[in-house]
C-alpha cells in the first residue's frame, strides 16, 4: 500500500514537472499566438510579398519549421520554408516570397511545425481560403 | 462482509469518478483552451453514456469482488484488473496521446488546425501509475501478506 502510494506520488510529480513547459507554452500560445504580417517590398530587384513574425512565446519551440504552401486553382501546390531552426524567445522572421508566387493561388497554408521545448512535437496550422 | 461490500463500492466508485469524469474533464479542458474564442464541434464527448455505465459497473463490481475476496490470489487478479480498466479507458480518450483540435474558425485569418503530441505525459502515467496499479497488488499478495 504505501509502496504503491509513493510510486504514484512520485508519477504526479513527474507528470507536473514534464506538463510545465506545455502550460507555459499554451498560456503564451494563448495571450499572442503567431501572427505572420505580410507587405509588399522590392527583394532582389523584383516585386515581393515580405512575410514578417516574431515568436514571441517564452518556450522556446525546437527543430522548427514555418512553411508557406501555396495550392493553385489547377491543382498544383508549391511549399516555401520560411524558417528552419529553433525558434527561441523574440525570434524575429523575415523571409521575401516573389509576387509571382501568387498568381493562380486557391489556399495558402502557414505551418507552424516543432517541438515544445524539445519534448512535445506540436503542429499549427493556418489555412486561408481566396474568393 | 458487508463492511468490506461498502468499502469496495466507495473505491470503485473513486475510480469511476477518477477515470471516467476527472481525467477527461481535465483533457477536455486543455483542448478546449486552444479554441477560447469558439467553440469545437468535433469535441463533444469522449464516451457515449451507455459505456459510462458499463465502465462504473466494471469498477465497482472488480473492487467490491476484490474486498470480498481478500486474501485470495484472486484479490490482486482483480485489483490488477481494475488498473487495467483505467488503463484502457486513458487510451481510449487520450487517442494514444496526439491531442488534435479543428477547425477553429479565426476572424480575417481563416481556419486554424493545432496537433500536439501527448505521448511524454502519456508514457509517463504508464510507467509511474498504471503499471504500479498492475504490478503492486501482486507483490502485497505474494511479499507483504505472506511475509
Amino acid at each position: 500500500m504505501r509502496l504503491g502510494l509513493l510510486i504514484t506520488i512520485a508519477g504526479l510529480i513527474l507528470i507536473s514537472i514534464a506538463a510545465y513547459p506545455l502550460y507555459a507554452f499554451v498560456e503564451g500560445f494563448l495571450t499572442t499566438p503567431f501572427v505572420v504580417t505580410e507587405s509588399q517590398a522590392v527583394c532582389n530587384s523584383t516585386q515581393a510579398f515580405l512575410f514578417n513574425m516574431t515568436y514571441t512565446n517564452k518556450v522556446s519551440l525546437e527543430n522548427s519549421s514555418v512553411v508557406l504552401s501555396l495550392i493553385y486553382n489547377n491543382g498544383s501546390a508549391k511549399d516555401i520554408i520560411l524558417y528552419r531552426g529553433n525558434l527561441n524567445p523574440n525570434e524575429a522572421i523575415s523571409k521575401c516570397v516573389p509576387l509571382s508566387y501568387f498568381n493562380g493561388v486557391k489556399i495558402f497554408k502557414f505551418e507552424f511545425i516543432g517541438k515544445i521545448a524539445g519534448l512535445y512535437y506540436f503542429n499549427f496550422t493556418l489555412v486561408k481560403r481566396i474568393g | 462482509m458487508l463492511r468490506q461490500i461498502v468499502l469496495g463500492m466507495i473505491e470503485g466508485i473513486f475510480y469511476s469518478i477518477v477515470y471516467i469524469y476527472l481525467l477527461p474533464y481535465l483533457y477536455k479542458s486543455f483542448a478546449y483552451s486552444f479554441s477560447s474564442f469558439t467553440s469545437v464541434p468535433t469535441l463533444t464527448s469522449f464516451i457515449p453514456t451507455s459505456e459510462v455505465l458499463t465502465y462504473i459497473g466494471l469498477f465497482i463490481g472488480l473492487e467490491v469482488s476484490a474486498k470480498v475476496l481478500k486474501g485470495t490470489i484472486y484479490n490482486p487478479i482483480l485489483k490488477a484488473s481494475s488498473s487495467l480498466l483505467g488503463l484502457l479507458i486513458v487510451l481510449i480518450y487520450f487517442g494514444g496521446g496526439v491531442l488534435k483540435v479543428g477547425p477553429i474558425f479565426l476572424k480575417n485569418m481563416g481556419d486554424a488546425y493545432i496537433t500536439l503530441n501527448l505521448s511524454l505525459i502519456l508514457l509517463i502515467y504508464v510507467a509511474f501509475i498504471a503499471a504500479p496499479g498492475i504490478i503492486i497488488p501482486f507483490i502485497e499478495y505474494f511479499v507483504e501478506d505472506k511475509g
